[in-house]
């Protein structure tokens, strides 16, 4: 259109569901649930099911499983139990304990279902949703808290950088290491609880109050509550009987 | 101000305080952790209380250390990193543990001390909970493990379980309520140097 203006914007992330901020902690929920209370070979199954649910509802959060730093942490935790347990079998003639192993399994794929459920979590909703799910389950305030401590991150990296500048100016950590740490902390709290007069001041002369203040909205969406009764259905299909 | 809830202030301050753990979990934390650098939980757990309890001089409320851990929760949780589950469960579980603590024992000095040693005797019970209970190790496993790690660094024998773990838990609360004591020392220095710096203002 003549004299109209476009505005490009990144196209979303490919996902088939799209869900609201309860629907994404319904799943994080589910992927805890399960991964701690399906035993035996319903965990198998379990995993396989976050694994697929995570595909369909956030498919970024799979990424870490190309990161091979990510599968240290099961290897090692399989690794660490061949050993724990009386061996009872051979591999090329090295002694292991075939329980260590399947121990070592289950433990490994619970942590991978508790991750992947945490990942697909953060990845998925924003920090703001965070906040404003967090007014409602706790005191009034805390969603703003958790917007100033966001702000906060990089005055404090600015305030410890200028404050060790400063420190190092004087002779540095040479003498009295634990004195002049101790000093480089008050300091940058001190910079930083003047920073946070400021903010106190702006909020202030906004006349904002926590107790009245109006909760951001969460998003929704028509396909968490579906969601939320098959997860529940399936949560009792894959861990009872306990 | 409501009468129950906190002032702006107050929550300003709760979101400075989450902001200082939250980035010494952040920074610190996860290059210990990465490390592999031996009793993490020690260090991290000292000096999270040490910020904790210098937070709770500015906001002298109950609720004011579990809401700090709230907020340093959710920045841990957002961080960039494989595995956050489990400091985020230490963390509620310290700031939990904090807040009991300084029911118990009153505000002041003894307070202080309390609370940081029971929010960081957490460390000690974290594994059990974590490896034990949500990967399904086995208590016994993750007791074996520990006992061993602690006779080794408090120069035990591995044998003397009871012995090792009161030694453990003792270890994990003197540290914790050294971080309390630092919070109260610090707390207060950084108020007086904030009241010059408003009394400069004001004369000048």
């Amino acid at each position: 259109m003549k004299g109209s203006t476009s505005i490009q914007v990144d196209a979303p992330p490919r996902r088939r569901i799209h869900l609201g901020t309860r629907g994404y902690l319904t799943y994080f929920l589910f992927t805890l649930f399960v991964s701690v209370l399906a035993r035996g070979s319903r965990l198998f199954i379990a995993i396989g099911v976050i694994v697929g649910l995570t595909l369909l509802i956030a498919p970024s959060a799979l990424r870490l499983l190309r990161d091979w730093r990510f599968w240290l942490f099961p290897l090692i935790l399989i690794a660490s139990n061949l050993w724990i347990l009386p061996a009872d079998a051979y591999f090329h003639g090295i002694p292991y304990a075939q329980a260590g192993v399947n121990q070592g399994l289950q433990m490994s794929l619970r942590s991978i279902g508790i991750i992947l459920g945490m990942q697909g979590l953060s990845r998925s909703i924003s920090i703001s949703e965070m906040a404003a799910l967090l007014e409602r389950v706790s005191r009034p305030g805390l969603g703003f808290a958790l917007g100033v401590a966001i702000n906060m991150l990089p005055l404090l990296q600015e305030n410890a950088h200028n404050s060790f500048q400063a420190l190092k100016m004087r002779g540095g950590l040479r003498h009295r290491r634990l004195q002049s740490l101790r000093l480089l902390f008050i300091s940058v709290l001190v910079s930083t609880l003047r920073d946070a007069e400021d903010i106190v001041a702006a909020a202030q002369a906004r006349a904002f109050r926590p107790d009245q203040a109006q909760r951001q909205a969460l998003i929704t969406s028509d396909q968490d509550k579906p969601l939320a009764i098959g997860l529940i259905l399936l949560t009792a299909l894959l861990i009872w009987p306990l | 101000m409501a009468k129950k809830g906190f002032s702006v202030r107050e929550l300003v301050y709760i979101g400075l305080f989450g902001a200082l753990w939250g980035a010494l979990e952040m920074t610190l934390g996860a290059t210990l952790h990465n490390i592999k650098f031996p009793f993490t939980g020690l260090v991290m757990g000292g000096l999270g209380m040490a910020v904790l309890l210098t937070g709770y001089y500015f906001v002298p409320k109950r609720g004011a250390l579990l809401s700090i851990g709230l907020v340093t929760l959710i920045l841990k949780g957002f961080s960039i990193g494989g595995v956050v589950l489990n400091p985020m469960i230490a963390i509620f579980m310290e700031s939990l543990l904090a807040e009991i603590g300084l029911v118990i024992a009153g505000s002041k000095l003894p307070g202080y001390l309390m609370a940081g040693g029971l929010g960081a005797s957490w460390n000690v019970i974290h594994p059990f909970f974590t490896q034990g209970v949500l990967a399904g190790q086995g208590w016994y496993a993750i007791l074996q493990r520990t006992v061993s790690r602690g006779a080794r660094m408090l120069g035990l024998s591995p044998n003397a379980v009871i012995a090792v773990m009161i030694a453990l838990v003792a270890v994990y609360f003197i540290a914790g309520a050294l971080g309390g004591l630092v919070g109260w020392t610090v707390s207060r220095t950084a108020a007086r140097r904030l009241n010059s710096f408003d009394e400069a203002e004001a004369s000048s």
